[in-house]
């Protein structure tokens, strides 16, 4: 089975691109990874930060097919504990930064015959 | 068709109660009909050791049920120090095919308030496709809860049949249709998430379809 995609989309309150970008990378990017995602690239729109425009964060993560999705999906931390709860409260914590949010999961087109 | 589904935790060894209720079950006043097994450790979320589906003509026979002296006289003493999980429910959405010998699944969750009614009803769309894609899914049903007993006030059953454990372990979770949409309503990190995260996934083994009745000879 291929590599499972996963697209995020974070659209941004005008003047706070910067400030979200950063968060993602201190706080988001080390806990996914040691859940096993590999984030595969990040873009922004517009390209540039302005003050008077909000944005949005481009995220493309990948895992290694669906048994790495459920690890992923069900991961545990140190202690053993669920850590739905965490990744739950920093998407609620990003919510002071954001207007919206979108989670898109990918796969490769089929080939056509 | 009402259903009644009980997620029983007994103090003591679970086979030897099994044994015991089916036989105090049987003939039942209101119970049309009456299937239980140990819980399967491998599928077992939150879930008891024993689970029994009991169906009845209607909700009032099932809320009736344990008030019954027969009920009170054999049922009421095997479960006096059970920890019992119950939900009621009417199964107005159910479809396949009736089968043999098999593996019963229910998952049973809570829609938050406030993912009703529009990601509760998209929900249910979602999930209602895993059949048509999913052809290990050899019977299910969707319904709404209508009267729950127990920690959690669950709002929805989701049960399906498959011929063989690993049709669930292994191409119903593997599936692209389910890691890959449905299950964004589940996931804390998709903007979609109203399932509440203590939900309850029971299986145990059938010897036919105890969803899906089969066509009548009549």
């Amino acid at each position: 089975m291929d590599r499972v995609f996963i697209l995020d989309e974070i659209v941004v309150q005008p003047g706070r691109t910067a400030a979200c970008r950063q968060a993602y990378a201190q706080d988001y990017v080390p806990a996914a990874e040691r859940r096993g995602m590999r984030l595969e690239g990040a873009w922004q729109s517009p390209p540039g930060d302005y003050e008077e425009l909000p944005a949005t964060l481009y995220y493309l993560w990948s895992v290694d097919g669906p048994a790495a999705w459920w690890r992923m999906r069900l991961s545990r931390d140190a202690h053993g504990a669920d850590e739905r709860f965490a990744k739950l409260a920093w998407w609620q914590a990003a919510e002071a930064l954001t207007l919206s949010r979108k989670r898109s999961v990918l796969a490769p087109q089929p080939k056509e015959p | 068709m009402f259903a009644a589904l009980r997620i029983i935790t007994p103090p003591g060894p679970a086979e030897a109660l099994v044994a015991a209720l089916r036989q105090a079950a049987d003939g039942l006043p209101g119970v049309e009909g009456s299937w239980m097994a140990p819980v399967l450790p491998r599928a077992a979320i939150n879930a008891g050791a024993i689970v029994w589906r009991a169906s009845f003509a209607t909700e009032a026979d099932a809320l009736a049920a344990p008030r019954q002296p027969a009920w009170r006289a054999r049922i009421a003493p095997l479960l006096q120090d059970a920890e019992i999980v119950t939900v009621g429910y009417r199964v107005t959405r159910a479809g396949g095919l009736a089968g043999g010998p098999g593996v019963w699944r229910a998952l049973i969750f809570r829609v938050t308030p406030q993912g009703f009614p529009a990601q509760a009803a998209e929900l249910e769309a979602a999930l209602q496709l895993m059949p048509k894609y999913i052809r290990e899914i050899r019977g299910w049903a969707l319904n709404s809860v209508a009267f729950s007993e127990g920690p959690k006030s669950f709002t929805h059953v989701w049960e399906q049949e498959f011929a063989r454990l690993e049709d669930l372990t292994g191409a119903y979770m593997n599936h692209p249709l389910h890691w890959g949409y449905v299950d964004a309503w589940f996931d804390a990190e998709c903007p979609q998430y109203v399932v509440d995260p203590h939900l309850l996934q029971v299986a145990g083994e059938i010897d036919a379809s105890i969803i899906v009745r089969p066509p009548s000879l009549a």
